[in-house]
């Protein structure tokens, strides 16, 4: 893989996590760090360079999780983003793009990742 | 039958596991989903081995081996999962010690469950008794060829106060699934989704608080953790002490771990004959306050009427002098009934030395049954139980899960040299339970849900109504009792509060007729040790419950929030609210820090060993009643543990110095017993059993936990170690 699209994938992954914040807050859910990347806690003397340590987070509805967002570490084969609905079996897979995130060929966008959680939030009120 | 082991031959019982087989033969095999007590599934495929058996040709003989004229070896053509498989006569089994493509398997296999394992070994509480490192170390090949992202999914997510999930940790072994469904018949944990996604959760919106810290002893990862000692110390920074838990009478075997003389954890440790592998939540995680708010120095009050801290000497002037004027028989002498049969012994002796009247001991019931005991194993595999006025999760937690290991058929697994069976064949996934086996009559407890007969009476007279039976229901539990072979009957506080000797003589005939043993759960964890001792008001005594009006009294232990009418001497671990009230205040050890006996639910002597906690200048009650002795001008017959146990030699022809490990049924043949002039409510969780808020730090540097979880602060730097 070619390293500017890697840039590209942890650049759109803070943004993804801007958007999640803010959908977290607009839903009445919290959002929460789940983990940070081995990579950066065991790193020791080597450089680190990604913008940041996050390398997974929650959405949680009534303490129980939502959804869980995370991204590839900086040294695995075909990174990627991944969103999943816990217990939904519904799973995201997210590549980088040249202007934001893709699903497949389809831009992931921010009003996607809206009615993604809408439709989330439908299925926990029932 | 015989069976061969990489070609070490050995005899075993039929229906003996392949797993079992391969470690009585001492051999290694590894393992992740199977567990003792648990139903063996094959899920985890760790435990692969190479297997053949000879075959018999029509005749019956054997087909024979051309080259060598011995039966011949029909081997399987894949490795196969030993926990699931039975060993058979004849059989040959190879590990990866013998064979290549059971090393290759088994390595194949450890490398394809770390795949997707988190890279938390250095944060997780596990590391270092973990199965999984284990493991991979003995029989990984100890590089990764894995190049792609792990699985991400939640961390560290409470699935109530006391447990902790880590769901990218688990390796979906099922045990806590298997645990869950089996033993207390919960059905609160599951998987959810399938294929590299599922992971563990519940749907009921948290564990039921009861049995569910057992899952975090079974969990062969840290994937379920003790909320209570998480981040506390490393498992192999702990002292482990293995003592008996003395909450309750049952008196399960434990490991007490402590760290810079702080008790950080319990775990369960295995007695086959009394706890089997499991203890309850309120024995794994209700030791908050042995480490919590305890007194280290004694107290005496000055001047100004305030306890001010003192030396032991002091106090011991302070007695003296608290007691000028009286005779030293007027200083009433009152013990907690979960003191050892060491400390009694020399309680008992005091009296007998200052000649008081005011001695007893709390809690107690009245009445001493001399029906048949029936011992836990008993009740495990009876064939019908009635269970009369108890409430067991408050009584005795344990009992209820060997009940309900009846409901499953009594089904214990065999023991060998390696241990308790590994994988018990007859152990079924989802195993049929009977309920008709069980009736429940008193008020309503969580063992209502498991009976076939639940009858609500006011325990008190459940026992008069169910000999002369008025309802349709209780000519039931009758004919229940009647046609069964081996029925047990489990007295509870409500039946035994208040009963005296015309039930203890009414239980014995309907023992008799019925064929019934007796399980009458004492009181606390070492009334019916106490028992046999004279810790009773002798005529003219002042009783516990009247301890208002004892003239003097040395009150260990119990708190029952009056003072006496003179020198009031509180022996304690913490300032209750009836240390305040005293006169002396003196420190005393928790029973995690004792050596001694106690007596449990069934007769069992149990042993208790001292855990490496600080309480600074606390001292058993052995010792201070010495120290009492001393204030009194008298010299204690009884001054340590091995002078105790020669009286109790004398006294009670008991060698307590000797007591095996599991502990061993003993009868007393005399017992005391006097009115008790009040109730006793059987309560297991006590508000300093649960860490209180002030104690823990908040969680919030942790990301993402949103509640106060109890983790203590660390310990000192440099600090007491
Ligand atoms: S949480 Fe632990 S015990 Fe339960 S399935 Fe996962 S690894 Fe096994
Ligand atoms: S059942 Fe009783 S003895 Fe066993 S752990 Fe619980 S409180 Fe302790
Ligand atoms: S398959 Fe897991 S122990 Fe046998």
């Amino acid at each position: 893989m070619a390293h500017a699209p890697d840039a590209a994938l942890y650049a759109q992954w803070v943004e993804l996590l801007g958007w999640l914040d803010a959908e977290a807050d607009r839903l009445g859910l919290s959002f929460e760090k789940v983990s940070d990347f081995p990579d950066y806690i065991y790193r020791m003397e080597r450089p680190y360079d990604l913008p940041t340590t996050v390398m997974s987070v929650r959405l949680n509805s009534g303490g129980q999780p939502l959804l869980v967002a995370a991204v590839s570490p900086r040294h695995v084969d075909l990174k990627a983003i991944s969103l999943r609905l816990m217990g939904g079996s519904k799973h995201w897979h997210l590549h980088a793009g040249e202007t934001g995130l893709l699903e497949g060929k389809r831009p992931f966008t921010r009003e996607r990742l809206a009615s993604v959680l809408d439709g989330a939030m439908r299925g926990v009120a029932v | 039958m015989k069976v061969h082991v990489d070609g070490i031959e050995i005899d075993l019982p039929a229906g003996t596991s392949a797993i079992d087989a391969v470690f009585a033969a001492g051999q290694d095999v590894p393992y992740f989903c199977a567990n003792s007590y648990l139903s063996p599934v094959g899920a985890c495929r760790m435990c692969l081995v190479e297997s053949g058996s000879p075959r018999k040709e029509k005749d019956g003989t054997f087909t024979l081996d051309e080259a060598t004229g011995q039966p011949k070896i029909f081997w399987f053509p894949k490795p196969m999962a030993s926990c699931t498989m039975q060993a058979t006569e004849g059989m040959h089994i190879r590990t990866a010690k013998s064979s290549e493509v059971v090393a290759k398997a088994q390595a194949g296999m450890m490398e394809f469950t770390l795949l997707n394992h988190p890279l938390d070994c250095p944060t997780c509480d596990k590391g270092g008794a973990c199965e999984l490192q284990d493991r991979a170390f003995e029989y990984g090949y100890g590089a990764s060829r894995f190049g792609f992202d792990r699985r991400h999914a939640d961390k560290h997510y409470p699935l109530s106060d006391f447990v902790i999930l880590d769901q990218e940790r688990c390796i979906h072994c099922k045990r806590c699934v298997r645990y869950f469904e089996e033993v207390p018949g919960q059905e609160v944990l599951d998987f959810i989704e399938r294929g590299g996604h599922t992971f563990i959760d519940t749907q009921e919106g948290g564990l039921p608080t009861g049995f569910s810290g057992n899952i975090t002893d079974i969990c062969p990862v840290g994937a379920l953790l003790d909320n209570v000692a998480r981040f506390r110390g490393r498992n192999w920074e702990y002292d482990h002490t293995p003592t008996t838990c003395t909450l309750c009478p049952v008196g399960c075997s434990i490991t007490v771990d402590a760290r810079n003389g702080r008790l950080e954890r319990i775990v369960a440790r295995e007695n086959r004959e009394v706890n089997e592998a499991w203890i309850c939540d309120a024995g794994r995680f209700g030791h908050g306050f042995a480490s919590a708010e305890r007194l280290t120095t004694p107290l005496i009050r000055n001047e100004d009427g305030k306890l001010v801290e003192a030396t032991w000497d002091e106090a011991i002037t302070a007695i003296n002098q608290g007691m000028v004027g009286r005779d030293m028989g007027e200083l009433g002498l009152y013990l907690n009934a979960d003191s050892t049969l060491e400390e009694g012994i020399a309680l008992e002796s005091l009296a007998e030395l200052t000649g008081t009247r005011h001695v007893d001991h709390w809690p107690r019931y009245e009445v001493n049954i001399s029906a048949p005991a029936a011992t836990l194993t008993d009740v495990a595999t009876a064939d019908a139980v009635v269970v009369i006025g108890a409430d067991l999760g408050e009584e005795a937690p344990i009992l209820e899960l060997r009940i309900l290991e009846m409901l499953r058929g009594g089904l214990l697994p065999p023991e060998f040299a390696h241990g308790t069976a590994i994988a018990d064949l007859r152990l079924i996934e989802r195993p049929v339970r009977k309920p008709e086996k069980l009736a429940v009559i008193g008020g309503e407890s969580r063992l209502w849900a498991h009976a076939g007969t639940k009858v609500p009476a006011n325990g008190a007279n459940a026992l008069s109504r169910l000999n002369s039976p008025d309802t349709d229901e209780l000519r039931g539990v009758m004919k229940l009792l009647e046609a069964a072979e081996k029925p047990v009957i489990v007295l509870g506080a409500d039946a035994l509060n208040g009963a005296s000797g015309s039930f203890a003589s009414m239980l014995s005939a309907l023992a008799a007729r019925t064929g019934a043993k007796v399980m009458a759960i004492p009181a606390a964890a070492n009334s019916k040790g106490l028992a046999a001792l004279n810790l009773v008001p002798r005529s003219g005594g002042v009783n516990y419950a009247n301890l208002a009006q004892a003239p003097a009294a040395f009150i260990s232990r119990l708190d029952p929030g009056v003072r006496a009418k003179g020198l009031t001497v509180v022996h304690d671990t913490h300032l209750t609210e009836t240390a305040r009230l005293a006169d002396v205040v003196l420190p005393a050890v928790t029973n995690y820090e004792k050596r001694g006996t106690v007596q449990n639910l069934e007769g069992r002597l149990l042993g208790l060993t001292q855990a490496a906690i600080s309480a600074g200048e606390a001292s058993d009650l052995i010792r201070t009643l010495a120290a009492l002795a001393e204030a009194l001008g008298v010299r204690a017959k009884v001054r340590g543990l091995k002078s105790a146990q020669t009286l109790a030699a004398e006294r009670l022809g008991i060698k307590l110095d000797s007591v095996p490990e599991r502990g061993v049924i003993h009868t007393f043949t005399r017992l005391y017993t006097a009115p008790t002039g009040r109730a006793h409510t059987p309560q297991l969780w006590t508000e300093r059993m649960l860490v209180r808020a002030a104690d823990g730090v908040s969680t919030a540097h942790i990301a993402g936990l949103s509640q106060t979880l109890p983790v203590f602060p660390a310990a000192q730097p440099g600090g007491d170690d």
